[in-house]
């Protein structure tokens, strides 16, 4: 049965639909932008001009996001590989640009030198890395994540943390009328918009990056070849199609549109450290939103998006966020794949071989015991500040990652929004409970405040599950690190609820019992029974009813489903029960550093709980706790090692190290070296 | 472990377990299945034939639910299942096998079974381990002994033979209280004695239970069925009793590719 051979549900009437309503709100925003408009209008959207330079932004800033999102795309669509690192290939680009520019006068050398330059790294990282890891989409996926770290960290290095401007070329530079009337004069004269011309040339540049892109892949031989990959890689290679030189091919016109993006969008705005962060949340979103892997599919997301987030930025500035997110999740729901993705994205839920990282039988043993016995009895050899600081914060991170290892290990599902999770009780125990920034802080009693936060967590984190189950595999990791940068972005701008930039100061643990709770020996015994409580109900649970249907759907949903399981349900309560292992940790780890702000949730926190659940391993529960202590030694002594501000190019090499070398992080290294051991023993004996 | 519903729906006493009105499946251009009418009687066991292509397996993933029918209604029991999702359809007591084994990698026989059984039943995600006079546990025991997988239960499956596997695959259809079962090729690639296993399989089964079986094997087919639908481009094209089939000329010339010329 070629079962293979499918479409999208919705059937050409309902595109009709949608396309009518799209020309409606064309034609409508059309008129918006030229008509004159009457008193009430204007009075609803604070004037005309306000309103259409807001359009005008949010159209050229999408220009500028095609640019991004149409490279990362394109190297999805045909090698399946989530780039992650793309965002860095933008930065690079936007720097690499910079400097050619200033060191030679010539804007547009820069330009080429930053396309260039990206498409040979692009090329190189293809034909070095991901070459070696075809296929395995995770791995591909967890390396990008590496690269991204240490790259930004050799960035910051390199060009510091300052904010570049480019000088742009005069005849680019300024403002120009536009045809388009913003206000008729009593005495009838007209008003024009001006609008910045640099502006309008990114614009250009995208719709002919655009166009160009259509043409190459619609028309040409070349083209044939990639869309022909995109939908079977094995046929194409079996008609003779040299797929290899075509994968580098396509990772260098990727990487070209990253640089040129890059030195385009640099020499609109600035270029600084955390711009990489942004365009690769942009390009994620747009892609999320127009389809995974359309050309087509990130033109529409790019424009919805832009749009979204400039009106956002006039009409409801500190909720800006919620709009972007808000497309995105209505667009999950009503259709997963996006809305030019194939329907196959959705589908592609296929049964998998035991994976490296899949737990598949763990108990209570001897050496569980021991452990258990050697954590009690650490605070009588251990200094109070190793207790606190390496101890304590072992045991909080460990658990964090601990509720990613559920997901993943058993579930087979990858979150990158579990220290979102955790965030979110940390900042419900700030706002309920008491706090010291003068904001907010309704000083409900502890009883009461941290059950509730923890519930929230959970809640929230089954919210996200919602939204990301819904499609497979590869997906919920770019969905839920989505989700989480959406977050983090709130938590940012926002200051009626989260405080913003500065975030919640003064949060500690109560006195209970006569017991002063914050002082380091308590905190750790605390972190260390929450911690073993939370390590007992994993493995306890694993052996479940419960738990044996979710391996068994992440083994194979849809045989799953055929033996009575509703998968998606069940995947959202496994994202409920993690979130409340996050929860309690995030309770802790606000104790912990006594306030919470928006870094504390950042984009490079989340991924260092990655790191810590893949050094560890994750088929086995004790994994992440390994990995925590290995993260927590490593940034407590990195001073020592490489100097404190490089603790990120160390650990993002160490994680490399690890993803290539044992995918199963230390546990898997240790499972390798075992029967060796034993063996050169027998040898010697 | 019979749940309290299905056994009210079995005392509602439908005189059909399965009836199709019109169902057809399209892929894009591509139509699987066209105007499909069919009725099997509860407890009927009745083989689909037909060449590659010819829509037994679309057939099968529309009455499941895997890939739903574009068109038609699906009756099961009388209730009108078309938009049930596929675990609806489970628990009202449909079961199926899949022509290639689906089956879960990573656990072990036994726990392959069991959570089978408990997605069935009504405590399907209990947070409770299972004790040692567990109902469900002793019924996954007896199911995985009555398809011969008694001596391995704690294998992993991933190291099942291809034979144990399609065992394993039949077992997953036992579970709980089955009221009708889809079979899919159940014989391919076992060995003439595995087939003949499977043909007491088939047999033991309570009479109550009917299924339809799609098998290239005349020789099982025939043996286990009262009726036969021959499938050709994705629609019935003759019904009858094994004999007719096995003497129809419009049949033999299909089904042996003989009616190319």
């Amino acid at each position: 049965m070629s079962l293979a051979v499918s479409t999208a549900a919705a059937g050409p009437t309902a595109r009709q639909v949608w396309g009518g309503v799209a020309l409606l709100a064309g034609a409508v925003l059309l008129w918006m932008i030229f008509g004159i408009w009457p008193d009430w209008l204007d009075w609803l959207l604070g004037g005309k001009k306000t309103f259409v330079s807001a359009v005008l932004n949010g159209v050229t800033l999408a220009g500028l996001y095609f640019l991004v999102a149409s490279g990362f795309t394109l190297v999805f669509g045909l090698m399946r590989n989530v780039n992650l690192a793309h965002g860095s290939l933008f930065l690079l680009g936007a720097y690499v640009g910079y400097d050619v520019a200033t060191w030679t006068g010539w804007w547009a050398l820069g330009v080429a030198a930053g396309a260039l330059v990206i498409a040979a790294a692009g090329a190189l990282l293809q034909i070095f890395v991901f070459q070696r890891l075809t296929g395995d989409e995770l791995r591909q996926t967890l390396v990008t994540i590496g690269i991204s770290i240490v790259a930004a960290d050799l960035m910051l290095a390199i060009w510091g943390g300052k904010t570049y401007q480019f000088s742009i070329p005069p005849m680019l530079d300024g403002a120009v009328s536009t045809p388009i009337v913003t206000a008729v004069k009593s005495n009838g004269q007209i008003v024009t918009l001006r609008y910045p011309f640099y502006r309008l040339v990114v614009l250009a540049i995208s719709l002919v990056v655009g166009a160009a892109l259509w043409l190459a892949i619609n028309k040409s031989r070349f083209g044939a070849m990639i869309r022909a990959g995109v939908d079977d890689r094995g046929m194409l290679a079996a008609t003779g199609v040299n797929v290899r030189l075509l994968f580098v091919g396509v990772f260098a016109i990727g990487g070209f549109l990253a640089g040129l993006s890059g030195v385009i969008g640099g020499s609109a705005l600035s270029v600084a450290p955390g711009e990489d962060v942004r365009y690769l949340m942009a390009s994620l979103v747009v892609v999320i939103v127009g389809g995974m892997g359309s050309i087509s599919g990130a033109a529409i997301g790019a424009l919805l998006i832009g749009l979204a987030e400039q009106l956002g930025l006039v009409y409801f500035p500190t909720y800006g966020v919620v709009l972007t997110f808000v497309i995105m999740v209505v667009t999950l729901a009503l259709r997963p794949q996006g809305i030019m993705g194939n329907a196959r994205t959705r589908l592609a839920d296929p049964p998998r071989p035991p994976a490296p990282g899949d737990i598949v039988r763990v108990e209570f043993t001897p050496a569980t015991a021991a452990l258990a016995a050697a954590l009690i009895l650490f605070p009588i050899v251990a200094s109070p500040f190793v207790v606190f600081q390496l101890g304590a914060q072992t045991l909080i991170l460990g658990m964090i990652a601990l509720s990613l290892t559920i997901l993943a290990g058993y579930g087979g599902m990858v979150s990158m929004a579990q220290l979102t999770v955790a965030g979110v009780a940390g900042y419900a125990v700030a706002i309920l409970g008491a706090n010291s920034t003068g904001v907010l802080g309704l000083n409900w009693p502890w009883e009461l405040a941290v059950p509730v936060a923890i519930l929230v967590a959970g809640l929230v984190s089954a919210l996200i599950g919602a939204i990301a189950v819904r499609t497979a595999g590869i997906y919920t990791l770019m969905i839920t690190l989505a989700v989480g940068v959406a977050f983090f972005y709130l938590a940012q701008q926002n200051y009626t609820l989260f405080n913003g930039h500065s975030g919640f100061r003064g949060v500690a643990p109560p006195n209970v019992f006569g017991v002063s709770w914050r002082a380091p020996i308590p905190f750790y015994y605390l972190c260390l029974a929450v911690a073993a409580l939370a390590y007992a109900a994993v493995v306890y649970a694993a052996r479940t009813p419960f738990g044996l249907a979710l391996m068994a759907s992440r083994d194979n949903p849809r045989r799953s489903r055929a033996v009575g399981y509703d998968v998606t349900w069940l995947r959202i309560v496994a994202f409920f029960f993690a979130g409340l292992i996050a929860g309690a940790a995030g309770v802790l780890y606000v104790w912990f550093n006594g306030r919470i702000s928006p870094g504390t949730i950042s984009v490079a926190e989340s991924v260092g709980i990655l790191v810590i659940a893949v050094i560890g391993g994750m088929r086995h529960p004790i994994g992440p706790f390994i990995g925590a202590a290995l993260y927590v030694l490593i940034k407590t002594f990195a001073i020592d090692i490489v100097g404190a501000d490089r603790f990120n190019t160390l650990i993002g090499a160490i994680f490399l190290v690890i993803v290539f070398v044992s995918p199963d992080g230390v546990l898997g290294l240790w499972r390798r070296v075992q029967p060796a051991l034993r063996q050169k023993s027998l040898r010697e004996a | 472990m019979v749940d309290r519903n299905v056994a009210e729906r079995l005392s509602s006493n439908s005189a059909f377990a399965l009836e199709l009105e019109g169902v057809g499946r399209q892929f894009g251009a591509l139509v699987a299945l066209a105007d499909v009418n069919l009725r099997v009687q509860a407890g009927e066991r009745r083989a689909i034939l037909g060449s590659n292509g010819a829509g037994k397996t679309t057939l099968f993933n529309a009455v499941t639910g895997d890939f739903p029918p574009t068109a038609g209604r699906i009756r099961f029991f009388g209730e009108d299942v078309t938009n049930f999702p596929v675990q609806e359809r489970i628990r009202r007591g449909l079961r199926r096998t899949y022509q290639i084994s689906q089956l879960f990698a990573g656990l072990s026989v036994i726990d392959c079974v069991f959570v089978a059984c408990r997605g069935v039943s009504r405590s399907r995600l209990s947070l409770l381990r299972p004790g040692a006079q567990d109902a469900t546990m002793a019924q996954a025991r007896a199911i995985a002994r009555s398809v011969h997988l008694d001596d391995i239960l704690d294998a992993p499956v991933s190291t099942l033979s291809h034979g144990q596997q399609r065992q394993l695959e039949i077992a997953l259809a036992l579970t709980g209280a089955p009221r009708f079962i889809l079979f899919d090729e159940p014989a391919a690639g076992l060995s003439p004695a595995e087939r003949r296993d499977l043909v007491a399989i088939l047999n033991a089964l309570p009479a109550h239970i009917g299924y339809i079986i799609i098998e290239h094997d005349l020789d099982v087919a025939l043996r286990v069925s009262s009726y036969v639908t021959m499938m050709h481009n994705g629609r019935i094209f003759k019904e009858g009793a094994p004999a007719e089939i096995e003497e129809d000329e419009e049949v033999q010339a299909i089904y042996l590719g003989e009616g190319h010329g």
